[in-house]
């Protein structure tokens, strides 16, 4: 699949398979093209060649979305929970209204991400992980078959991010997830697949991280720390089409 | 209260009362569509396309009306069609339509043998000059709306807050952005006879900016929108008829008035509850 921009591509022949079961981090510079991918993913871009298809049917609601919050126009006057309750609009007729199951569900998941207490509050009025969250359960409240996520932790606080980590990690027990992240430790745990996307895509379906992957997100020489209890993800080169073969499998820690 | 049933009994009255009325139940409810979505800019050129049409049609003795809605029709689904609304063109594209609508409504008219239509009526609008069928019109027109306001309500909610989210979950966004221009077109060359151009385009944004300031719902916002529209064009046309002055631009400014009252006292609440928080030093709490 290829996308672009006018003259300019953003991704070039661009090829990916997403597994039930995968978690998959996309990584990569800014301006690399990892939301491009997403929204293409999404079906918001058309791609300039190439399609994308998916195994079940598309239109009953079925995708969970995080956009990236920075951008996002909160000035639109609805609260938490209305904000929440659009989640369970798609795969319904357009004249079937809310039903008490939607509300149920919704409260169920404002409950879940700390946001009860916030469901009257107008959007306008939260602080940005406040609003993470919300965008969070919207995107939950369907139980969606796949959930995407655009820089799904920006602003959340430490104690939400344990939250959101263990319900992405249980709703990945019977769906896909896919991640764009800047920072590949927050989901080390979880992390089954990388994805780099630089105008290119390098898929790495062990989900390793090396030291060159994130030199290449981070323009500059890092040091990977994981944290205790977490498994440890190290080196595999890029496998460079037509280039040589790579670096084998994962070292051990 | 005496001069006030007095005055109603007069007919021109009573019809420019109705005109007021249904504009602001149109204006409140198109127009907080029209604010939150970004699309006041379009409007305008949408009602000035219009008046291309109506000249046509004055010119071919045709009834103005229809010639009006047909263009504005057009233009709505032609500028739909244009699509991507981040390109720069679909704006310039809106300017042009604006301009040469005018241009071309101008030019008809002044070629339309005998007796021409006054062209300021159809600027600014005379609302006591409202005829009865103009009213039946915009009455039927009004409940359309509103059936359908009703019917889709949630699908507006989702694509006015969220429109990307809502195109995910496979919402026809498109068609729902193309029905609210129709709509809009339509309404605005109705209201064009009642009110004129001017006073559309000023209850299409004044009610819901103040609404917005106060309301945090799209159906709060709406319900007040209505009562501001209506608020204010009735005190306009009773200001216009105590101050012997024209009724649209008493309206217009009646509604500045109140927007800078609604905003200015908003801002100052605002500031006196931060500066009491800040005195506090407390924040709001965030919930476990």
């Amino acid at each position: 699949m290829t996308f672009g921009y006018g003259p300019e591509v953003v991704l070039d022949r661009v090829s990916l398979e997403i597994g039930e079961r995968d978690f998959l981090a996309v990584i990569g510079p800014n301006g690399g093209g990892k939301t491009t991918l997403l929204k293409v993913l999404l079906g918001l871009l058309e791609p300039r060649s190439g399609s994308v298809g998916w195994s079940f049917d598309r239109r009953a609601g079925a995708v969970g979305y995080v956009p990236q919050f920075a951008g996002f126009d909160r000035s639109f006057p609805i609260s938490v929970f209305e904000a929440v309750r659009t989640g369970r609009l798609g795969g319904r007729g357009l004249l079937r209204s809310y039903a008490r199951e939607d509300e149920l569900a919704v409260g169920r998941w404002l409950e879940r991400l700390g946001l009860a207490a916030l469901a009257r509050v107008p959007l306008a009025d939260l602080s940005g992980g406040q609003l993470q969250r919300t965008l969070i359960a919207r995107a939950l409240v369907a139980d969606p078959r796949i959930l995407l996520l655009d820089e799904p932790m920006g602003s959340i606080d430490s104690e939400s991010r344990e939250v959101v980590l263990s319900l992405l990690a249980e709703l990945n027990r019977r769906a896909p997830v896919v991640v764009v992240t800047h920072d590949v430790t927050l989901f080390g745990g979880l992390m089954k697949q990388v994805a780099c996307v630089n105008r290119r895509l390098h898929y790495h379906p062990r989900g390793e991280v090396t030291a060159e992957m994130l030199e290449q997100v981070y323009g500059c020489p890092v040091e990977l720390v994981t944290h205790g209890g977490v498994p440890h993800r190290v080196l595999g080169e890029h496998r460079h089409p037509g280039g040589g073969p790579g670096g084998g499998g994962p070292a051990p820690p | 209260m005496d001069a006030l049933v007095d005055l109603l009994s007069y007919d021109f009255l009573r019809n420019a009362v109705w005109a007021a009325l249904l504009a602001s139940v149109l204006c409140g409810v198109l127009g907080t569509l029209v604010v939150v979505k970004r699309l006041v800019f379009i409007s305008g050129g949408l009602s000035h396309a219009a008046f291309g049409g109506l000249g046509v049609c004055y010119f071919l003795g045709v009834e103005p009306l229809l010639g009006a809605a047909a263009v504005a029709v057009v233009a709505a689904l032609a500028l739909a069609g244009t699509g991507d609304r981040r390109s720069r063109s679909e704006d310039a594209v809106i300017g042009i339509l604006w301009a040469v609508g005018m241009a071309v409504g101008m030019v008809f008219i002044a070629r339309t043998p005998g007796y021409g239509p006054d062209l300021a009526s159809y600027l600014f609008g005379n609302i006591l000059t409202v005829e009865r069928s103009g009213v039946v019109w915009t009455l039927g027109f009004t409940a359309v709306v509103m059936a359908l306001l009703v019917l889709f309500f949630k699908e507006l909610v989702a694509v006015g807050f969220d429109e990307e989210y809502a195109r995910v979950q496979g919402v026809p966004v498109g068609a729902f952005r193309n029905l609210l221009l129709v709509l809009v077109a339509l309404a605005v060359v109705l209201l064009l006879r009642l009110v004129g151009i001017l006073l559309v385009l000023a209850l299409l944004t004044i009610p819901p900016v103040a609404a917005l300031a106060l309301s945090r719902s799209l159906a709060g916002v709406m319900a007040l929108s209505t009562v501001i529209g209506a608020v204010v064009s009735l005190g306009g046309i009773w200001l216009s008829y105590l101050l012997d002055l024209p009724s649209g631009p008493c309206i217009v400014l009646l509604g500045a008035l109140l927007l800078i009252f609604v905003r200015g006292g908003r801002a100052l609440a605002l500031r006196r509850a931060r500066a009491r928080r800040g005195g506090a030093q407390a924040s709001v709490p965030e919930p476990p």
